[in-house]
């Protein structure tokens, strides 16, 4: 006996582990015979498939849940146990719940605990508690894990015999070509015949570089496009494939009878593994039913002093003679409480027979693992292999991977009429609930599906899909009713964290001047995709600069636009709401973006720089999303207009303050006096040297300067303000004291301070819009919407104090509910909190006073007109 | 792929050009540049970013010359250039959803290593261009999934072409 590599630990006691064992074989050989409890019943179920198709072997796994431990290596686990069980899986109280199923029918959902209606949300948690497959881990982090591409020239999906074969044969020229296998290639079969063929196959491959094997991942889908991806250990592999071979086998066949769900009741392959490859008996006395050809490879890998075999007489021809053999007889019912102890087998006289055993396995033919090839109607998409011809020789595997056109063989399965037993383990359904539910009218494999669950579970129909199929072809001729149920990705569970491979880091949009922010010690936020500065330290300090001095702030991430063209100023007039066509180069305006509804959806400036051309200026979120907006109308209306997006290649830094010109013209020589440079006004400078396209804007209520200029060159302009800027006491700012010193002045803020639904008139800009135009974008929608009663608006609101609420506060008017804030401050320079907040009209007209509610008590306000700060401009304007 | 093995950061001239299709279809190509199409009415000439300005100049030159509402610009600054030798044909296979074509000198467009990028193939590497606002992500995700056990340098060259 080999020594053990170490141990696992397995509900309160350690379970030696050998090198080559699965959690399976590992807790077989201590003696577990239980490894879960079933669905809905919490009926005792064992080892059963070993090949990954049934759900006997879920197991948590270092607190990860619905873990198969047939397909898991032991060599990497700390921690196995049960679940779905109360108060162990060995002894479930909750296993009464098979004693009672006359009060759980199909769908009893639909059924039991609806009237009265309070029974339901009581009962509802329990029986979510009692079901199900283990609870998700809440503490454990996600690993990180990238996500890699392929673009291979084939894809083979299975390394068994035809998979690999299909490699050899596509890679034998040089084509690269991927191969991928749920497990390590060969591990799950047994030593014979087949385990050989696969070696052999799989050593003529590694000498071929351009063959890429991922072992112990899955492919969990195949989409439109050709896309599979691939879960594996180490990360999500998105293979790209010319052609694809679908080489996935075939599950073996799983039968129906009372019973077969019990511990040591085995499906061949299954059996054949324990048996022959981790060197476990199954049992004293095995029954064993042969009804194909690889049976007989099962029944020499059993290790079992004795052995009862029942065959078909072309099969009993051919078994060894130390057997015992029951010619063409059938099995009935394994009889048993936790564990298998007898089977009930018929003569083909009819008469029974009780044959004491303590396993039985079943070698009943396979059938086709075709999930996968179901999923995508394409040419380029082939089986090889049992997949298509379930049962194929080795040779004729080997020949249909290498690309031979396969052989057809039919496999023959009638649904016996009287068939009781469990037809899906997954999700506890047993042929008596089909043919309920088949009473109850639901007479397709669709609709079965879908009321009895069956093949949604662990296993997605590997081994219930066929008798779905048969039990509705048993009881209609009309094909739709009992065609194949629609295959969708994904074919395996899969972890959120699987398709989270790669994602973890969010793209930051970072502008040219991210070094000298975070050099100068800021704190960042998000604004939209882009990081930035939300303060460098003091927020009030960095406000009372740009109010008293002279502050500089990062603005690069604003949307940024060159159009040109003979058409650029009717398509510009007809884009936006305001007047183009009498913007004078050297001019700029304040232009909303409406859609086609009337509805706010950004705002900005158009800048007229002459010749046709025109530079525009967006939100930071709406910088992209312009893009589409522009060029689309562009198409529309056939304009000959060029639409160039210079947001990455131009930035721009805003100078705002009372001594801002001051500033500039210690670094230009450009006139920046306010006869030559007015408010409104666009000129090209040049400040320390970089040029500038330079903006007279307003949105902080001060003289501003934004200067726009190539992106290489921020860093330098930067430190020049910066460096000139002392003599003025200048800190840049960033968005924390811009909200704020926005708001004193009533700007809004798009997306902040409007919804998807908000017209110019709502938030106070009427002006903007000029619906004596003959059109623009919005203009028929707002035309009628002028027509509607105004039944709500945004509201500047002065509160009675210091207190500013906090932003989403409810107001009120009286006992009425109005609305609620969408900006709140307490204004420095004016001593007292303001706001902006949508509220109703209760009585057609919007409120003189408001109470703004808030967790901390009620604060009163009057709504005012017009800015709360420098009503008349004049600051702005010098 | 090799156990040692280097990428550059190119500095590169990229000089958008919009202008009608018919303009575009019949433009000369310019000396020490790739002439990359992206729309029918935009094309985007690659270079040396040494050679910047007279990349500039002479597109505007001819494009003017027949349009002069069409815009010709420097969007060097708008691209984050990374070269992969051709040796690391494999990483820019992991990295790229869309299949890199076989032909030389190839262009394309798509996401590589979750970014949106253009790129260009020629005789020896391929040219990945990825928005300057994003570029930072681009080296970090090469180094990511890169072999633990191989070295990658990153350098700085001058984005040269092979034909």
């Amino acid at each position: 006996m080999s020594i053990p590599a170490h141990s696992l630990e397995f509900e309160g006691r350690q379970v030696p582990v050998e090198p080559t064992d699965t959690i399976a074989s590992a807790l077989y050989r201590a003696g577990v015979r239980v490894f879960s409890r079933s669905f809905k019943y919490h009926r005792p179920r064992g080892l059963y498939c070993l090949t990954g198709d049934c759900p006997n072997c879920l197991v948590t796994v270092d607190d990860e849940p619905a873990v198969r431990a047939c397909c898991t290596s032991a060599s990497d686990v700390r921690r196995v146990a049960r679940g779905n069980a109360w108060p162990s899986a060995d002894v479930d109280a909750l296993s009464i719940l098979w004693h009672v199923r006359a009060m759980l029918p199909v769908g009893f959902y639909y059924k039991t605990l609806i009237r009265p209606r309070f029974a339901w949300p009581l009962a509802e948690p329990i029986v979510r508690r009692i079901a199900g497959l283990g609870p998700v881990p809440r503490q454990s982090t996600p690993a990180h894990r990238e996500r890699l591409t392929h673009h291979p020239e084939v894809l083979v999906i299975g390394g068994g015999v035809a998979g690999l074969a299909a490699a050899g044969a596509a890679s034998e020229h040089g084509a690269p070509v991927v191969l991928v296998d749920e497990g390590r290639i060969g591990e799950r079969v047994a030593p014979g015949d087949t385990r050989r063929r696969i070696d052999w196959l799989r050593d003529g491959l590694r000498a071929r570089p351009h063959v890429t094997v991922l072992e112990r991942a899955t492919a969990v889908g195949i989409y439109e496009g050709r896309l599979v991806p691939v879960v594996a250990d180490d990360a999500l592999h998105l293979v790209l494939p010319q052609r694809v071979i679908v080489a996935t086998g075939a599950a073996e066949r799983h039968a129906v009878f009372p019973g077969n769900d019990l511990p040591g009741v085995w499906l061949g392959r299954g059996a054949a593994r324990m048996a022959g490859v981790h060197q476990l008996a199954l049992g004293a006395r095995v029954v064993m039913v042969i009804a194909a050809d690889e049976g007989l490879e099962h029944l020499a890998a059993l290790r079992a002093s004795s052995v009862t075999v029942i065959a078909p007489a072309a099969i009993a021809s051919r078994l060894p003679s130390n057997v015992r053999v029951l010619e063409d007889y059938l099995v009935r019912e394994a009889k048993g409480r936790r564990h298998i102890r007898a089977v009930v087998v018929e003569s083909p006289h009819g008469t029974r027979h009780v044959v004491p055993c303590d396993a039985l396995v079943l070698s009943l033919g396979v059938e086709p693992r075709d999930g996968l090839l179901r999923q995508v109607p394409d040419p380029a998409i082939r089986g090889a292999g049992d997949v298509v011809t379930p049962g194929c020789t080795l040779d004729e595997a080997e020949a249909a991977g290498a690309g031979s056109t396969p052989v057809s063989r039919p496999m023959p399965y009638a649904f016996p009429a009287d068939a009781r037993g469990f037809v899906c383990l997954c999700e506890d359904v047993g042929a008596d609930e089909l043919e309920h539910a088949w009473h109850e009218g639901y007479q397709s494999t669709e609709l079965l599906k879908r009321y009895t669950t069956t093949t949604m579970g662990a296993c997605q129909g590997a081994l219930c899909h066929p008798h779905l199929r048969a039990f509705a072809c048993a009881r209609t001729t009309w094909d739709p009713a009992s065609a194949p149920t629609t295959a969708r990705p994904p074919a395996r569970a899969l972890r959120v964290e699987d398709l989270a491979a790669g994602t973890r880091r969010p793209v930051e949009y970072r502008t040219s001047l991210h070094e000298r922010h975070v050099a100068h010690g800021a704190t960042f936020e998000w604004a939209g995709v882009w990081r930035r500065p939300e303060r460098y330290g003091d927020a009030l300090a960095e406000y009372w600069a740009v109010r008293r001095n002279v502050s500089i702030m990062d603005v690069s991430t604003l949307g940024k636009y060159r159009v040109a063209g003979r058409d650029a100023a009717a398509f510009l007039e007809r884009l936006y709401p305001c007047r183009i066509h009498d913007l004078a180069p050297g001019r700029s305006r304040y232009a909303l973006l409406l859609n086609e509804t009337g509805y706010i959806v950004d705002d900005g400036l158009v800048c007229a720089l002459g010749d046709h051309r025109y530079y525009l200026t967006f939100t930071s979120a709406g910088g992209d999303r312009a893009e589409a907006w522009l060029r689309d109308w562009a198409e529309t209306w056939g304009s000959t207009v060029h639409i160039a997006n210079v947001t990455a290649a131009t930035s721009a830094i805003n100078v705002a303050g009372p001594r801002a010109r001051d500033l500039l013209e210690r670094l230009t020589r450009d006139p920046v006096d306010a006869k030559r440079f007015p408010y409104g006004g666009v000129r090209e400078i040049v400040v320390a040297g970089v040029p500038c396209l330079a903006l007279r804007v307003g949105f902080v209520g001060e003289l501003s300067f934004e200067l726009h200029h190539p992106s290489r060159q921020s860093p330098a302009l930067w430190d020049a303000l910066m460096t000139a800027g002392q003599a003025y006491g200048l800190v840049p700012h960033g968005l924390d004291a811009l909200r704020l010193l926005r708001l004193e002045k009533g700007h809004i803020i798009v997306g902040q301070d409007t919804d998807f639904d908000t017209t110019p008139a709502r938030v106070g800009l009427a002006r903007s819009i000029r619906m004596d135009k003959p059109d623009f974008v919005g203009r028929l929608a707002l035309e009628h919407l002028s027509s509607l009663p105004h039944e709500r608006s945004l509201l500047a609101i002065a509160f009675d104090g210091p207190r500013a609420p906090v932003e989403g506060a409810q107001l009120f008017a009286g006992s009425t509910h109005l609305g609620s804030l969408t900006s709140s401050r307490f204004s420095p320079v004016l001593g007292f909190g303001i706001g902006l907040g949508w509220a109703r009209h209760p009585n057609g007209q919007p409120p003189a006073r408001v109470v703004a509610r808030d967790s901390a008590g009620d604060v009163r306000g009057a709504v005012v007109h017009g800015p709360f700060y420098d009503p008349a401009g004049e600051r702005l304007r010098a | 792929m090799p156990s040692r093995f280097t990428i550059f950061r190119s500095d590169a001239a990229v000089i958008a050009c919009h202008a009608s299709p018919r303009v575009l279809d019949a433009m000369p190509g310019v000396s020490g540049t790739y002439a990359a199409r992206i729309a029918a009415d935009e094309s985007m000439l690659l270079g040396s970013g040494a050679s910047r300005g007279a990349i500039l100049r002479s597109a505007r030159e001819y494009i003017s010359a027949i349009e002069p509402d069409a815009l010709v610009l420097d969007q060097s600054d708008a691209w984050w250039v990374t070269t992969i030798p051709d040796a690391g044909r494999q990483l820019l296979n992991r990295l790229s959803v869309v299949r890199p074509p076989d032909e030389r000198p190839a262009f394309y467009q798509g996401i590589v290593a979750g970014l949106p990028a253009k790129v260009l193939i020629d005789a020896r590497a391929a040219h990945v261009l990825v928005p300057s606002p994003v570029g930072h992500h681009l080296e970090s995700r090469i180094r990511d999934v890169w072999s633990a056990d191989d070295t990658l340098d990153i350098g700085l060259a001058p984005l040269t072409f092979n034909d």
